[in-house]
C-alpha cells in the first residue's frame, strides 16, 4: 500500500482551507468594487482559452464554407447584392429624412442625435450556466470596449458590456434577471422598464404609469434614459397584458425582438462622447449634452 | 517506475483541460437538462483512481479555472467542487471497489449534491434566481455516462502507465 495521509495535512483541514478560501473569495468578487481589476487580469490570462474552445466551431464553419458549391455561391452572391441594392435605396431616403429630423429638431431646441461608431464582433462562447446569461465576445479593452457599453445585432437590443478583459469581455443578455432596461411604448411613447426574466420566460414591465395604455403586439424601444443605451433601439414585443388578481395592477410581458438563443455575430456601440480614441471624432462643434431625466444604474 | 509516473502527470492536467473545454461548450438551451457535466465526471474519477495526486487542491484550482470560464462569481464552483472532491476522497477505497452500477447511484448522488450547491451559492449571491426543477435531470445524465468515462479513462490510465 503507498502512503496514503501519511504525508501533508489532512483531508479534513484540507477541506476547510478550500471552504474558507472560496467563501473569501466569493465575498471579495461579490462586494468589493477593486477585485474588479484583479478579475481583469485573470480574464485576460484565460482568454486564450476561449479562443481555443472556439476553434471547433470555426473550423465547422469553415467545413461548410468549403463545402457549398460554385451554383450555391453565386445564388448567394446574386441574393446578397439584391438585397444590398434595396437596402442601398432605402439609405437614400433615410439621409434625407435624417436631415429633415436634424433641422426640425434644430426648431425645436432639441438636443441633436448623433451617428453612434459602430463595431462587429463575434460571440466565441454563450455561457450555459442557467442561472445566468452572459456571452464571450472576442473584442476586449484593446479595441476601446467600456463596462456598460450597448450591445445589439440587427433585430435589436441584446443586451450591455458586463466585464472586460484584454481581448475578451463578457455580456449580459437583457433577459438576465440581473438586467433592466429603460424602454418607451413606440406607439405612445409611454416610458417603462423592462427587466430580465431568465431567457426562458420573457421579459417583464415594471415602472408602469398609473393610466398605462399597452397593448397585445405594441412595439417597445429604447428610450434612452438611461444615458447608457441610444434612443430608438427596437427591445421587445408585447406579447401579453394580465392583471393581477392579488393587487390589481397590470403585468406586462414582453418577448426581446433579438433572438437570444442562437447568436454568432453582434454590434458594439460607442455612444457619442464614449469613441474609441484611434478614431479621432472629437473635433466636432460644441453639442448640446442630452438632457438626462433620469440616471439609474444597472448591475 | 516513479520516474516514469511523474512523466505523465501532464496527461490528467489535459484531460482535466478537455473537460473545462467540454463543460463550457456551447450547448442548445432547449436540450439544457440533459446537459452532462463532463468535468465532475472526469475529476471524480481521478480523484479516485490517484487520491495521493489529484485532491482538494486540484478541484479548487479547476473550480477557480470554471468560474473565470463560466463568469459565475470568483470562488463559487471552486466551493462545490471541493465538497466533491473531499466527498469521494473521503471513501475513495469503498467507492472504488463497488461495482460499477453502485458507483453510478453514488455519481448521481455527487452531481445532485452539486448542483444544490450551486443553487444555494447563488440565492446567497443574487437572493432571487429562477430554479428548473428539470436540472435534476442531468445528474441521471451523468449516472449514465459514468460507466463509459470510466472505462475510457481507465484505458488510458494504463495506456499512459498513470500509477
Amino acid at each position: 500500500m503507498k502512503l496514503l495521509f501519511s504525508r501533508g495535512t489532512p483531508l479534513g483541514l484540507r477541506l476547510v482551507i478550500a471552504l474558507i478560501l472560496s467563501t473569501v473569495l466569493m465575498i471579495c468578487d461579490s462586494h468589493y468594487q477593486t477585485f474588479r481589476k484583479i478579475r481583469f487580469y485573470l480574464d485576460t490570462a484565460i482568454s486564450p482559452l476561449h479562443f481555443i474552445s472556439n476553434t471547433p466551431h470555426v473550423a465547422f464553419d469553415n467545413l461548410m464554407e468549403m463545402s457549398k458549391t460554385r451554383e450555391q455561391l453565386m445564388e448567394d452572391n446574386t441574393a446578397l447584392r439584391n438585397e444590398l441594392l434595396i437596402k442601398h435605396n432605402d439609405l437614400l431616403l433615410l439621409e434625407h429624412l435624417k436631415h429633415e429630423n436634424q433641422r426640425l429638431r434644430e426648431l425645436l431646441g432639441s438636443p441633436l442625435r448623433r451617428d453612434e461608431y459602430k463595431m462587429a464582433a463575434q460571440v466565441l462562447l454563450t455561457n450555459s450556466n442557467p442561472y445566468s446569461y452572459q456571452l464571450v465576445i472576442n473584442k476586449g479593452a484593446k479595441d476601446g470596449v467600456y463596462v456598460g457599453q450597448p450591445v445589439i445585432d440587427e433585430k435589436g437590443i441584446i443586451g450591455q458590456i458586463f466585464a472586460t478583459a484584454e481581448t475578451t469581455s463578457r455580456a449580459i443578455l437583457v433577459c438576465d434577471t440581473q438586467h433592466a432596461i429603460p424602454v418607451k411604448v413606440l406607439r405612445n411613447d409611454m416610458s417603462m422598464v423592462a427587466v430580465g426574466n431568465g431567457c426562458s420566460n420573457n421579459l417583464i414591465l415594471d415602472f408602469l404609469p398609473n393610466n398605462v395604455d399597452v397593448k397585445v403586439g405594441d412595439e417597445l424601444v429604447t428610450s434612452g434614459l438611461d444615458g447608457r443605451f441610444p434612443e430608438g433601439y427596437p427591445v421587445a414585443t408585447v406579447v401579453s397584458v394580465d392583471i393581477d388578481p392579488h393587487s390589481a395592477n397590470l403585468i406586462v410581458q414582453a418577448s426581446p425582438t433579438a433572438d437570444l438563443k442562437r447568436l454568432r455575430y453582434l454590434l458594439l456601440l460607442w455612444g457619442e462622447d464614449r469613441f474609441p480614441s484611434s478614431t479621432n471624432q472629437k473635433d466636432e462643434t460644441e453639442r448640446t449634452p442630452p438632457v438626462k431625466l433620469e440616471e439609474k444604474q444597472y448591475e | 517506475m516513479n520516474n516514469r509516473a511523474a512523466h505523465n502527470r501532464w496527461i490528467i492536467w489535459l484531460l482535466l483541460l478537455v473537460g473545462i473545454l467540454l463543460q463550457i461548450m456551447p450547448w442548445s438551451s432547449t436540450i439544457y437538462m440533459i446537459k452532462p457535466n463532463w468535468l465532475l465526471l472526469i475529476l471524480v474519477y481521478w480523484t479516485l483512481a490517484l487520491p495521493n495526486c489529484i485532491g482538494i487542491a486540484m478541484a479548487f484550482f479547476i473550480g477557480i479555472v470554471l468560474d473565470l470560464f463560466s463568469g459565475t462569481v470568483l470562488g463559487g464552483h471552486a466551493f462545490a467542487l471541493s465538497i466533491i472532491a473531499y466527498l469521494s476522497l473521503f471513501k475513495f477505497q469503498l467507492i472504488r471497489n463497488l461495482a460499477i452500477w453502485q458507483q453510478l447511484l453514488i455519481i448521481i448522488l455527487l452531481s445532485i449534491c452539486y448542483d444544490l450547491l450551486l443553487f444555494f451559492i447563488e440565492i446567497l449571491i443574487n437572493h432571487s434566481i429562477t430554479m428548473i426543477p428539470m436540472l435534476f435531470l442531468s445528474s441521471i445524465v451523468n449516472g449514465i455516462l459514468w460507466p463509459w468515462v470510466f472505462l475510457l479513462m481507465r484505458q488510458i490510465r494504463r495506456h499512459f502507465w498513470i500509477y
